[in-house]
């Protein structure tokens, strides 16, 4: 099963690479723009289509680790100072493939963690935690998450990943975890 | 010339628990334009040493930055002629002179006290207090700074009135959090509730019967009432929701708190008397740590609505939010003074968190704290002095300091860790 999906993978990859060439080479012409139209729409097409039924596959592996308890691999989001808005598309891919366990698994519930660092006042670092953890809530409820699936709760600046004063302990601070209440499992 | 005095108070003091912690009271101040003033308690009874009153009493003074303590056993306070007395105390300096005695009478016992103006040479006031329970000897004493402090200059005491903070004490396998109610020198300390779940956010009722705080007992943010004198405990909403940053209204009869609305967090009233929820913001981001004007018409609270944290103002009726602060990247947590002049907040001009006071006649803001993670600042009653957490090695210690950064005093307790504490109105 596992080897399947590799090579449907490798073959969506190149599949994909050829496509990407294709249009960028036309994108420096500028010559035929109608080239442009027809290629885009496939090129999205077969990105969501194909490397989504991945990530689904990828999905059902759940990880046990004695701290965090069942994850599907990473479960931890990290913001900038200040801020809770979710840039990387790493992490949207992580958003992703909860949400998409949580699709398939209607038994399962998640409890979405914000935290924050240090700086400032508690009160608003509460707020700022809680903001976090519903960024990602709303995510997952674009993506078709059930709204009784998830629970959010905030921690404010009081349980620190790193205990440090540097900027890199306040980073890692600066977090949301996503963590099974139950798998459905 | 500014001339700093550090003293260093140490005492072991008792807590409810019998778990004895040390409290440490470090008193920083520049030594200007400061009064100078004698105290001399005399009469020692079983129950009540004279030492304990005079010592209260002078670091009470001195904490407060309007008086110099001179050491009133270098002169003779028990001379005769009147004359000569006040011109003995002249000589060694004393502007005033506070001449009081404990005394057994009918088989009470009564501290008795009168203020000496050296200057004028004439009593200021005299007065005489039962003394009664043990328990009360420092409220005594603080309540004779008070009258001291007031007659002298005009401006109201604040040496008995309370203070409330958070606490945490590492034990292994976990934490206790405490919410406390002291006085304001630190003493008298009770816990008067504890959790292994994180506590926050206190705030006093308008009459400093009640305090409204944060627990996390159910796993989640919710808003308690707790009466002091009978313990009991009160949940404000029975609802799914994070509720956070309670503020008690001049009148007592709203709280201002924090709630999430549809992914947004938003500031809302809570009535005590028909239990009806209103909300008061609207914004996209977050809207918390409200804060009510002295007129009971308009709240305070730190909004990110420009993308960075900034004080807000907003009508509890209708209209727009007006934003206050302009200065630094970071501006939150605010704090009115009594007479609805001042706000106190956290701000970050680029060096840290630090305490900030902003004046709202005037749209200008003033740093008066030097540490980097100063947070949770409040005013005295009197709008003297502005009390805030800060931190030391790395441990939580609460600060007070005047409003133009003069005086300083540290409260700190051994094997806790203190903050977010608020002085009662």
């Amino acid at each position: 099963m596992e080897k399947i999906v590799n090579i449907n993978f490798l073959r969506n990859f190149v599949l994909l690479s050829l496509i990407t060439t294709v249009t960028g080479c036309n994108l420096l012409n500028q010559k035929d723009p109608d080239v442009i139209v027809t290629t885009e729409p496939m090129l999205t097409k077969s990105e969501e289509g194909e490397v989504e039924k991945v990530v689904s596959a990828e999905s059902v592996n759940l990880d046990f680790n004695e701290e965090k308890g069942y994850t599907l691999g990473n479960n931890i989001i990290y913001f900038d100072y200040d801020k809770y808005s979710v840039d990387k598309d790493s992490d949207k891919k992580t958003i992703k493939k909860y949400a998409n366990y949580l699709k398939d698994n209607k038994k399962a519930s998640i409890r979405i963690e914000g935290h924050a660092d240090e700086r400032g006042s508690r009160a608003y670092n509460l707020a700022l935690g809680e903001k976090r953890a519903e960024t990602i809530k709303e995510i997952m409820l674009i993506n078709g998450v059930t709204l009784d699936s998830i629970e959010v709760i905030s921690y404010g600046e009081e349980n620190p990943a790193s205990t440090g004063i540097t900027e890199e302990s306040h980073s890692l601070n600066r977090r949301v975890e996503i963590v099974f209440s139950d798998t459905g499992k | 010339m500014i001339k700093s005095i550090v003293m260093l108070f140490t005492f072991i003091f008792f807590m409810i628990s019998n778990v004895s912690a040390e409290l440490t009271i470090k008193i920083q101040r520049a030594e200007i334009g400061t009064l100078p003033i004698m105290i001399s308690v005399v009469g020692d009874s079983k129950s009540y040493p004279a030492k304990n009153f005079s010592e209260i009493i002078e670091n009470d003074l001195y904490g407060s930055g309007y008086f110099n303590i001179l050491d009133a056993s270098t002169v003779k306070n028990s001379v005769k002629n009147k004359k000569t007395q006040y011109a003995l105390w002249n000589l060694a300096g004393a502007n005033y002179f506070l001449k009081s005695e404990i005394y057994s009478k009918g088989g009470s016992e009564y501290i008795k006290f009168n203020l000496h103006d050296v200057v004028k040479k004439e009593i200021m006031f005299s007065y005489k207090i039962k003394l009664t329970n043990k328990s009360n000897e420092r409220k005594i004493a603080h309540t004779i700074s008070n009258v001291i402090f007031e007659r002298i200059t005009g401006i109201k005491g604040v040496f008995d009135t309370k203070i409330a903070y958070i606490s945490t004490e590492k034990r292994p396998e976990k934490k206790i959090y405490k919410l406390h109610v002291s006085d304001i020198d630190g003493y008298n300390s009770v816990a008067i509730y504890k959790s292994s779940k994180q506590l926050m956010s206190p705030t006093w009722s308008p009459d400093n019967n009640k305090i409204a705080y944060v627990s996390f007992e159910n796993n989640r943010p919710e808003i308690f009432i707790q009466t002091l004198a009978s313990g009991t405990r009160e949940k404000l909403l029975n609802n799914n929701n994070s509720n956070s940053a309670p503020a008690w209204s001049p009148n007592g009869k709203l709280i201002a708190f924090t709630s999430s609305i549809k992914g947004n967090l938003e500031i809302f009233t809570y009535n005590l008397v028909d239990k009806k929820v209103k909300r008061i913001t609207n914004s996209i981001g977050i809207d918390t740590e409200p804060e009510w004007h002295p007129s009971g018409k308009k709240i305070f609270f730190t909004s990110d609505r420009s993308g960075r944290p900034h004080i807000y103002s907003k009508s509890i009726r209708y209209g727009k939010a007006k934003r206050l602060t302009f200065d630094g990247s970071y501006n939150a947590d605010s704090n009115i003074s009594s007479d609805g002049e001042y706000l106190s907040l956290v701000h970050n001009g680029g060096n840290g968190h630090k305490i900030a006071i902003y004046s709202l006649k005037e749209n200008f803001l003033k740093v008066i704290s030097s540490g980097r993670l100063d947070e949770a600042p409040s005013f005295a009653p009197n709008n003297k002095m502005i009390l805030f957490a800060s931190k030391k090695r790395n441990k939580g210690i609460l600060v007070a300091t005047s409003n133009d950064g003069r005086i300083r005093k540290e409260i700190e307790l051994s094997g806790e860790d203190v903050r977010e504490p608020i002085w009662s109105h």
